[in-house]
């Protein structure tokens, strides 16, 4: 039985094409504006003399990001009607009739997985596509991926297959939440910091 | 939240009535000042580094205090209340503004000589132009001057005249602007994405 559900992200196999962003606003019919995942662009670096030659030092990739549906859902707890529950399997829901639209999970979630929807005055994010998954099928972000880049299962699972990283540049710290995450980094983001990199993306994301 | 320390400091000054509603504004007062410092708890969520630091609560007090105290002493002034009661409150605000004013020089998250800067976040970055946080410094300098002056206006009177309320009424505009550019800065720390 699965106690966490989890996304895995291969940020080394994402090339950027944003299939999984647009699978999943399809599915969901998600209103313009209205992102439950988000794919951004990290780019820096530029050039760097080693020894008496310039080489190329610029730092590009991908990360594809939903719900964490973390342990510590710290979008649930400021919850201030507890509309924000967490679910047997570990998905986070968000009833959107209970809630009242004062957006502080928003503020709370690290992640920026809640995404205010100004029509409905609620909030709404990623549900991990549950009604697919109990189903015994994949959520849509991760069946539309042309690379394979996403996959899903049980976390303690997932961690026995791709290991433990849960954080590359630009993600928060993890301890905050406990994100049901793992990642296999770029190769590019561990000089990412150093490099000055930053989101290329801001006005998609 | 000016208006919370100006009954704070119109309890203290003793120009709240007696009695039942002398009482009514001691109890107003200090729930008063928990509802600062729980305003200011309310934005120190863990997850928001900018926030969760002691400037947040610091802020909020200093804010709220410089403001209450001069507003307390332009009230008493302009009720030709004996001058060196006013004269108090004038002291107080001056130093609360003086405090606030290099807190936020100091410390103001994003802006501040040793204010926090931002490290990785999949937010994005501050939106409020940097020349903002100048400026409000230099509103609050301006208050500064303006209180000072009033201090100096009153020094050579007697007891029983009043400190001209033009001065007083003046740094307290100018004070309460530089708290709205102050509070602009410090929600714009937190953007959110999309649209």
């Amino acid at each position: 039985m699965v106690t966490q559900y989890a996304f895995f992200f291969n940020a080394a196999a994402c090339s950027g094409c944003k299939a999984c962003q647009m699978a999943c606003k399809d599915r969901n019919d998600l209103e313009p504006g209205v992102l439950w995942r988000r794919v951004y662009e990290v780019a820096g670096g530029g050039w760097e003399k080693k020894g008496e030659v310039w080489v190329p030092s610029v730092v590009a990739y991908n990360v594809s990001m939903a719900c964490n549906h973390c342990e510590k859902p710290v979008c649930g707890l400021s919850c201030p009607v507890k509309a924000i529950w967490k679910r047997e399997d570990g998905i986070v829901f968000v009833d959107t009739a209970s809630c009242i639209g004062c957006r502080y999970c928003e503020w709370a979630c690290p992640y920026t997985a809640l995404r205010f929807d100004a029509t409905t005055n609620t909030v709404s994010k990623c549900d991990f596509c549950y009604e697919a998954v109990d189903a015994g099928g994949p959520p849509a972000c991760v069946a539309a991926c042309p690379q394979r880049a996403l996959d899903f299962g049980d976390l303690a699972e997932l961690r026995k297959k791709y290991g433990e990283t849960r954080q590359v540049f630009p993600l928060p710290d993890p301890s905050q939440t406990d994100p049901a995450l793992v990642i296999k980094p770029h190769r590019d983001s561990a000089r990412a910091a150093e490099r000055a990199a930053e989101v290329a993306n801001w006005e998609e994301v | 939240m000016a208006l919370v320390s100006l009954g704070l400091f119109l309890v203290w000054g003793g120009w709240a009535g007696t009695g039942i509603t002398r009482g009514i504004m001691i109890a107003a007062a200090l729930l008063g000042v928990l509802f600062i410092l729980s305003m200011s708890k309310l934005y120190m969520l863990p997850t928001v580094p900018p926030w969760n630091q002691a400037y947040t609560p610091l802020s909020f007090f200093l804010t709220s205090l410089s403001l209450g105290a001069l507003a307390a002493a332009l009230i008493r002034g302009l009720g030709a209340e004996a001058l060196s009661r006013s004269a108090v409150f004038i002291m107080l605000s001056f130093i609360f503004a003086a405090a606030e004013a290099a807190l936020s020089f100091l410390a103001a998250p994003g802006y501040g000589v040793f204010g926090y800067r931002s490290g990785p976040s999949l937010r994005p970055p501050a939106e409020a132009p940097r020349f903002l946080h100048r400026t409000r410094l230099a509103l609050s300098l301006a208050a500064i001057v303006l209180i000072g002056a009033a201090l100096r206006a009153g020094s050579g009177r007697s007891e029983g005249e009043q400190i001209p309320a033009v001065l007083l009424a003046s740094a307290f505009a100018v004070l309460l602007s530089g708290q709205f550019l102050g509070r602009f800065l410090f929600y714009g720390l937190l953007t959110r994405p999309g649209r």
